[in-house]
């Protein structure tokens, strides 16, 4: 039986993403956070489905840009749902892999627990995240720019 | 008529098993000295080639970080040389652990490592519109001290090849 999953293309979002903050730049990890992955992986985690994030395509990555993505998601669900949930595919530069997954999930969950919020460069549309008090997702602005 | 038979050109039988045995040692070794060189010489052409793509990725990362010390580069320059330098180092590193079976990714690791430290530097994503970016002398040490680290990784690879034994190994689709 094949195994349900939906999946992003960074590609798709753009052929070549930009700096960390959406104040630094085009395309940036915040952005993409915001436009992107926290929807999709919303919705994925809800049908409980696996989401593929597959990096490969664009002209290169800034370390910081996929921190911020990746970092935001564990903020705002817990590491341990992103995990069972999240798949990255990475033929081009599988470095990027055991960044995001040894060090940015790690540093992100620290945060989390500290309660340490993001930085938000610019006001965004409501977002989602998970309350871990009543096992369910809700939707709101949790953090004002900064 | 028993002697005449046993004799050719002079020489009896037992001369010819001599000179027979002496050709064909002959010929062995010839045939031995030739192959073993031509080993030698396939294997030296390639330790040279990989030598040389070792240096050629010293003498890359000299030139692209001279460039980044001189605020020559901008972000997008820096994200894109760096893509292309994974793919080469990687390349390296499958066709050494196939070939001579070195086994670790001395410099795809530390190529990772001063791509991730660059790319997360905050001249980086704050001059990420600009034309060039000006790293701090701060940030500068700090790519100093990675890129002096891969030179010794750099020279361990090639102290690597040039030691590694042949693994002989047929690739079919190769």
């Amino acid at each position: 039986m094949e195994e349900q999953k939906v999946s992003i293309v960074i590609a798709d979002y753009s052929k070549s993403p930009g700096p960390r903050y959406c104040r630094q730049g085009d395309d940036s990890g915040e952005d993409f956070y915001h436009k992107v992955l926290n929807e999709k992986f919303k919705n994925a985690f809800e049908q409980k489905l696996e989401l593929e994030v597959n990096l490969d395509g664009p002209d290169g990555y800034a370390s910081s840009f996929l921190d911020e993505a990746f970092g935001n998601l564990v903020f705002d669900f817990g590491l341990e749902n992103v995990q069972s949930r999240i798949i990255i595919v990475s033929n081009e530069e599988p470095e990027w892999i055991e960044m995001i997954e040894k060090e940015t999930y790690v540093q992100w969950e620290i945060r989390r627990k500290d309660k340490q919020n993001p930085t938000k460069t610019i006001d965004h549309e409501a977002w989602w995240r998970f309350n871990f008090a009543n096992n369910s997702t809700e939707r709101q602005i949790w953090i004002n720019k900064n | 008529m028993d002697k005449q038979e046993l004799m050719l050109c002079g020489l009896q039988v037992s001369d010819w098993i001599g000179i027979t045995e002496i050709i064909v040692t002959s010929v062995i070794g010839i045939w031995i000295a030739v192959a073993v060189q031509n080993n030698l010489t396939k294997s030296r052409y390639l330790k040279e080639y990989f030598i040389n793509e070792v240096k050629d990725i010293r003498d890359l990362y000299k030139a692209f970080l001279n460039q980044l010390y001189k605020s020559q580069v901008s972000a997008k320059d820096i994200k894109d040389w760096f893509k292309i330098m994974s793919e080469r180092t990687r390349t390296l590193d499958i066709f050494l652990h196939e070939k001579y079976k070195i086994e670790n990714s001395l410099i795809v690791q530390k190529h990772a490592e001063i791509q991730q430290t660059i790319t997360n530097m905050d001249e980086f994503n704050d001059d990420y519109k600009k034309k060039t970016i000006t790293f701090t002398n701060s940030s500068k040490n700090e790519i100093l001290k990675l890129h002096s680290e891969l030179s010794c990784d750099l020279t361990q690879r090639v102290i690597d090849i040039n030691s590694a034994k042949n693994r002989w190994k047929v690739h079919k689709n190769r």
